[in-house]
């Protein structure tokens, strides 16, 4: 096992480089670069050829791609990711600045998601083919096919016309201010949280529905066990394992909606910030970010085999 | 018809310079009118803080270098000009920190004298220097905006101190909007040696002598700032202070403006007629307010290149597009028709001379014949395909929807590409296009601005235009400060336009946003509002509660 994951570890280094790499090299491609931001985004702006030369000099953006590329690797290497070309902060900075909005969304989202979908699946299964099962598979159908921002865009229209409110405009991180980071992040945790609830809902019943008809939940009833006991103790934490599985993929999509989510909540976190550097962009800020997220997926990668393997002794890898 | 309350559409202030600068008198009876300013019969309430919304962070503090209104409107009120526009009486100029000034006889030289005793917001004291500094720094293209910068020093050419009180403006030419450049929201006076001691993106930055201090800034989040009890004006502002809230989104803009998060959509920007009719429906404190634009529609067609390079096309483009329809369909009604100067200016053709020109013509059908005429008359006898840019965004989307369904109906096929800025703005600076749509606007009302991106040399004339005539016009105007003189000579420079047609104008935006009624004294807008609004100094909330 300790083999397997020093592997797995070593075998990140080129995957990331990969992942910079491409990214790299399409964001190059895209036509325009920042310095006709910084000269102004408005077509009123008297375009001048001499000030976007030297703007582009000043970024280094007239060096031959090999040298801008190899520049980046380097830094990179000693975590050094630039500063934004548009904020002209230090890129980490900036992440260290954002991430605790995002990684507390992240978090609300999972626990969100995962309290509605163990329930709801596991009602579906043993209620099997009755209304609650139809209500149930309905929901999750809903959360699988609505848009995160249009979904995002209906609560906060709701919101305001129903309750003249929305969520405040000042941000806390959790340690700071706890009540005040729920008050702000439980909606968009909702919205993030719902499709992860209806794919961990489908999951749960099918993986239940499966276990309770496994020999060892017959036997379980035979000796009179209640069907509470039956239910809870010996077929969910036995068809767990898929659910465990399917969340932490899905917890990798989750980031995709975070970044609609926080655009549509107006919340300064990672996904925002990665919006705006595409839109400007700022070179530095969205390879940065492509690394941060390429490293976040091989970790969660990781994590989900491992945990694969405690929950389940008898898998063991090569 | 709009039923909303229309504001006065205020003749441009800018130009009352003329009068200014042949007589110093009239400077100082300005300078007397803004010293008395007159309040509503209620007292100001003390108190309260103004949140609005812009939909970008701020990518610096510096307001010589950032012209744009995201920069503009958080900072602007951090500090004063030396002169300034009164946006309470249709932006005329009057003094800020120039108490008064003269322009001598040839009109090369202005002195500027300056208020004595005022103080940056770091203790220091304001003098000559600094304006001087603060010139010259704008007409840096490395210290200032090149945008700024390439107009202000194609007329500045240097300022000395007489003493510490006295600046001395020398210009390379007489200029009629050298005075419009430093009334407008970005010729601020900064302190002496800033950009050489701070950075620009620091909070240290900041050191003005405005009636608002630096508080804090959040990238993302918001910009603050809070009242400076030691402001020179006495008992001014009256607020505690402001917040500009990052949101980019427009829905969440409105929803948060409804839910009494913010005391204002955004300043002059941000709402649109479905919302406005929300409001005026629902919500009986709230105020919808419209006014002119500096902003318009256009479809710039490169003229070096065929098909465009054929004034006959050019014409057909013209004459097939229904304007009044794509106000319509792109802004719902918000949009003013107008040749290619902003129709609120003392410097445009009037609706009815406009109208004479067969392309504002109201017989579409005719107009669409003599469309088909002369493109079959330029060799394109089966119409023709046109790769059109348009930047994305569903204002920009909208109107090029209408334009290309127009277009369609005398022969002329648009191929809709659609761009983000950057890709946009890199294609027209290689001249890769054949003709696109972006929204262009001024951030000052001076017929300058509106028409140098039509002299030959200029660099965003980006259609490649050029008309000698055209450009001995410009020359000849720029050097006129008696408006209705400057005015007899742009409306030719129209004229030419009008028919040499290097774009064709669709509509010119309207200026919209709504704030509750308990902010007072809220200027009327004009068509520069977004960026010249009077830095909340004379705004008051009623019982200091501004939402």
């Amino acid at each position: 096992m300790q083999t397997y994951i020093l592997r797995r570890i070593l075998l990140m280094i080129p995957t990331l480089l990969g992942a910079v790499t491409l990214i790299f090299l399409i964001m190059r491609l895209l036509p325009g670069d920042v310095a006709l931001y910084i000269l102004g985004s408005d077509e009123s702006s008297e375009m001048n050829r001499e000030a976007l030369q030297r703007i582009r000099s000043e970024l280094g953006l007239d060096q031959p791609l090999i040298v801008q590329y190899g520049e980046w690797v380097w830094k990179a290497l000693r975590f050094d990711f630039g500063n934004s070309y548009w904020t002209r902060q230090p890129v980490i900075e900036e992440l260290g600045r954002r991430y605790p909005m995002t990684a507390s969304l992240a978090f609300l989202s999972l626990l969100l998601g995962t309290l509605i979908a163990i329930p709801i699946g596991v009602l579906s299964a043993i209620r099997q083919d009755t209304f609650i099962d139809y209500g149930a598979r309905i929901f999750s159908i809903a959360g699988l096919s609505i848009p995160s921002f249009w979904l995002a865009i209906l609560i906060i229209l709701g919101l305001v016309h129903y309750f003249r409110w929305l969520p405040p405009l000042d941000y806390a991180p959790f340690w700071v201010d706890p009540w005040l980071n729920f008050k702000q992040l439980v909606f968009p945790a909702l919205v993030t949280g719902y499709r992860l609830s209806a794919i961990g809902a489908r999951m749960t019943r099918s993986s239940v529905l499966e276990v309770l008809r496994e020999d060892y939940v017959r036997t379980a009833r035979a000796k009179g066990a209640r069907e509470l006991v039956v239910v809870l103790k010996h077929a969910l934490k036995n068809a767990l394992l898929p659910v465990i599985t399917i969340i932490g993929i899905e917890l990798l999509v989750l980031f995709g909606g975070l970044i609609v989510v926080e655009t549509v909540f107006t919340i300064p976190g990672i996904g925002r910030f990665l919006v705006d550097a595409i839109t400007h962009r700022d070179y530095p800020s969205i390879q940065a970010l492509v690394f941060v997220f390429a490293a976040f997926v091989l970790v969660i990668n990781l994590l989900v085999d491992i945990v694969y393997a405690i929950l389940d002794p008898r898998i063991r890898y090569a | 018809m709009c039923r909303f309350a229309q504001q006065k559409f205020p003749p441009v202030a800018a130009y009352t310079l003329g009068i200014v600068g042949h007589s110093w008198v009239l400077a100082l009876g300005l300078l007397l009118f803004t010293m008395s300013p007159s309040f509503p019969a209620e007292n100001p309430h003390a108190g309260g803080i103004i949140v609005w919304a812009v939909h970008e962070s701020l990518p610096s503090f510096d307001l010589h270098f950032d012209t744009s209104y995201i920069v503009t409107q958080p900072i602007a009120p951090l500090y004063n000009g030396l002169i300034t526009q009164d946006v309470y009486n249709d932006g005329e100029i009057i003094p800020d920190l120039a108490e008064r000034w003269e322009i001598a006889e040839d009109n090369t030289q202005i002195t500027f004298f300056l208020r004595t005793g005022v103080k940056f917001h770091d203790g220091s004291d304001f003098s000559c220097a600094d304006a001087q500094y603060s010139l010259d720094k704008l007409a840096d293209r490395k210290r200032a905006s090149p945008t700024y910068a390439t107009i202000f020093e194609e007329v500045y050419a240097s300022s000395t101190c007489r003493d510490d009180f006295t600046l001395i403006v020398s210009l390379k030419r007489p200029s009629a909007v050298i005075m419009t450049m430093l009334s407008g929201a970005q010729a601020v006076m900064m302190k002496k040696g800033i950009t050489e001691g701070a950075d620009r993106k620091n909070a240290k930055f900041l050191v003005g002598t405005g009636p608002f201090k630096f508080k804090s800034y959040t990238p993302g989040v918001d910009f603050q700032a809070e009242r400076n009890p030691k402001y020179w004006k006495p008992g001014l502002p009256f607020i505690d202070g402001y917040r500009a809230v990052v949101m980019s989104d427009l829905t969440k803009i409105f929803a948060s403006f409804r839910a009494r998060q913010l005391t204002m959509t955004g300043i002059g920007r941000h709402l649109e007629r479905p919302e406005a009719e929300i409001l005026t429906r629902e919500f009986p404190d709230a105020v919808v307010a419209i006014g002119p634009r500096a902003t318009w529609d256009n479809f710039v067609m490169n003229v070096s290149k065929p098909p465009f390079n054929d004034r006959r096309v050019r014409k057909a483009v013209a004459l097939g597009t229904d304007r009044e329809k794509m106000i319509d369909i792109a802004v719902e009604g918000w949009g003013l028709l107008g040749g290619f100067i902003g129709p609120h200016t003392p410097f445009a053709l009037p609706l009815d001379d406009l109208k004479q020109h067969h392309q504002f013509a109201p017989d579409m059908e005719d107009r669409r014949t003599e469309a088909k005429r002369l493109l079959v008359e330029a060799g394109y006898v089966n119409g023709l395909e046109v790769e059109y840019q348009v930047r994305r965004g569903p204002l920009y989307e909208r109107g090029a929807l209408s334009r290309q369904d127009d277009l369609k109906k005398v022969g002329i096929n648009l191929k809709i590409m659609l761009l983000d800025t950057a890709a946009n703005r890199d294609r027209h600076e290689k001249n890769d296009f054949q003709v696109y749509t972006a929204p262009s606007s001024v951030a000052m009302d001076d017929p300058d601005l509106y028409y140098a991106r039509y002299t030959c040399d200029a660099p965003s004339n980006f259609g490649r235009y050029c008309n000698p005539a055209f450009d001995q016009l410009f020359d000849q105007q720029s050097r006129i400060f008696d408006v209705a003189k400057r005015a007899e000579i742009t409306r030719q420079m129209e004229r030419i336009l009008l028919e040499d047609l290097p774009d064709d104008r669709g509509y010119y935006w309207r200026s919209s946003m709504g704030y509750w009624n308990r902010v007072k004294n809220w200027p009327p807008l004009l068509a520069t509002t977004v960026y010249n609004y009077g830095k909340f100094e004379r705004v008051w909330c009623q019982s200091s509660e501004c939402m």
